[in-house]
């Protein structure tokens, strides 16, 4: 047996589908902060693969922006938490309702 | 079976492993550090396809910077759900279910075009870096220059957002 496409491909199905269980489980934000990692994470796992089994580097190259955008994304999400842990106390998503400052 | 198959399933399994540990674990600090074994599998895999420089990054820019970053917003923000007496995890019987389906039907779709695509053959495994950083600063310029100003806007308006209001 050899890894193909396939493998990979699946294993970013596999992680995409644990963040999304994470994103609508958890009621942390930080836990919501983690599901989405594990999503881009899945994209890149997928974009590799394709790089893999299709012989360009093109993939790779998108790959590293979905980097630079998890990296942004990731410091301007804590940002937020930390605003609205100062605004609530807490950083439960649920509680999080209103949007007056 | 060769050494590639073997090493392939122990980095899935590794990353599987971790990002469901990430996301069940009912502390987030552990789920936290689970998503640290989640990544390094992740990054094994990026080696394992030949990807060198993009492993190098993943474990640069997510080990290094993104679960720190993480920590910090754990440790600045003391008192989580679990503190005040409630669950960490809410809708767990909806969720599940949602991700299963999710994963299933990605699959079954996956299978059914097996066949599709070039499915050439696997290319070698040899350093990325110059094709990457020749495509970088040549096909790709304008995305390159658009996401630094991204990275930039976005670190300043995180530095902006998190100051103290002035009481």
């Amino acid at each position: 047996m050899t890894i193909g496409l396939f493998h990979y491909l699946a294993l970013g199905a596999a992680l995409f589908s644990i963040g999304v269980i994470g994103v609508v489980t958890r009621r942390n934000a930080i836990g919501v902060l983690i599901g989405v990692e594990l999503i881009l994470n899945a994209a890149n796992v997928n974009l590799v693969g394709f790089s893999r089994y299709s012989g360009g580097l093109d993939a790779q190259v998108f790959v590293i922006f979905v980097i630079v955008l998890a990296a942004a994304e990731a410091a301007v999400a804590l940002a937020i938490i930390l605003q609205l842990f100062e605004k609530r106390s807490d950083i439960d998503v649920d509680r999080a309702r209103g949007l007056r400052g | 079976m060769g050494i590639e198959v073997i090493l392939f399933w122990l980095f899935a399994a590794m990353s599987v492993a971790g990002g469901l540990m990430a996301v069940l674990l009912p502390r987030i600090v552990h789920a936290v550090f689970s998503l640290l074994l989640c990544f390094l599998g992740v990054t094994g895999i990026y080696a394992l396809a030949g990807a060198d420089f993009l492993a190098i990054t993943q474990l640069v820019v997510y080990v290094g910077g993104i679960l720190v970053l993480l920590a910090f917003g754990i440790l600045l923000t003391g008192r989580t759900a679990a503190s005040l007496g409630k669950s960490e995890v809410r809708n767990r019987w909806i969720g599940l279910p949602i991700g299963l389906a999710i994963f299933f039907g990605l699959i079954v779709a996956l299978d059914k075009s097996r066949g599709l695509g070039g499915g050439g053959g696997a290319g070698e495994a040899e350093g990325t870096t110059e094709g990457l950083g020749r495509l970088l600063l040549g096909d790709y310029i304008i995305g390159f220059e658009f996401a630094s100003i991204l990275l930039l806007v976005a670190l300043i308006g995180a530095a902006y957002m998190v100051r103290r209001a002035k009481a």
